[in-house]
């Protein structure tokens, strides 16, 4: 099968396709997707196999916060089937303004993928941590002066000398 | 809208397999209990309007070149060097 999409004409095989029993919130009626991941790229598309001009951007919050972390509730291990931690591949929808640099990504809906079962879902955190709009730029910048100042203390706790 | 009015430890049915418990009262606020399929997301209102309104302005209005998306990344990052 084939897609016109917004980001190019892609082929979709039957396996690819991804199940969502609950749709995307905000678009229940849409239940198949296909998780479009390029090489050359940190951006992946999730796009609805069932309307063209469906198409989400996708990244791995670990992009913009190192330590994102995801609890699945008793209900959503059982509804994506997901027997291991490493099953679940966490992925948050980016929102693209006229203006590209002030690109913000969701952290409070994930999507989790079980890519061996092919089942997905947008979940939803509670708490105050994260929301529906981190900027993209500025996350990303914190997030690298965090992994810096990070593995300078683990230099310093090793012992290591700075200058090697 | 219909409207029933319920204690502390009752509940009401939507069909056959959603209950709605009050939990407890304290002033004006309800606390509930909600027992539904795996397959019904249940949340605060406010949040889930959110969360709607978010994956609507989400969803790509135009064609987009993802080479144009990593390239402002990229140029974003040089930035840091001089922060950190």
């Amino acid at each position: 099968m084939e897609l016109k999409t917004k980001f190019g004409t892609i082929a979709v095989q039957e396996e690819q396709i991804i199940h969502f029993p609950r749709g995307i919130l905000g678009f229940a009626d849409y239940h198949r997707y296909v998780l479009v991941e390029r090489e050359d790229s940190v951006f992946s598309f999730l796009q609805s196999v069932d309307e063209p001009g469906l198409s989400f951007v996708v990244i791995m919050p670990e992009l913009v916060r190192a330590d994102y972390a995801v609890e699945l509730s008793e209900e959503e291990i059982e509804l994506l089937q997901i027997s291991a931690p490493e099953d679940g591949k966490v992925f948050a929808i980016v929102t693209i303004p006229e203006d590209v640099a002030e690109m913000t990504v969701n952290l409070q809906a994930p999507v989790v993928i079980n890519a061996k079962e092919r089942l997905g879902a947008q979940l939803i955190i509670t708490g105050d941590k994260y929301h529906t709009k981190h900027n993209v730029i500025a996350e990303m910048h914190k997030n690298a002066y965090l992994l810096q100042q990070q593995s300078r203390a683990q230099q310093s706790a090793e012992g290591v000398p700075e200058s090697v | 809208m219909l409207v029933l009015t319920r204690k502390v430890d009752q509940s009401i049915m939507i069909g056959d397999n959603i209950r709605i418990v009050v939990v407890d009262v304290r002033g004006d606020q309800v606390k509930l209990g909600i027992e539904a399929p795996r397959h019904i997301m249940v949340h605060r209102h406010e949040v889930y309007e959110e969360i709607q309104a978010e994956n609507r302005r989400a969803v790509l209005k135009k064609e987009i070149d993802v080479g144009a998306l990593d390239k402002v990344l990229r140029e974003a990052r040089p930035k840091l060097k001089s922060d950190a």
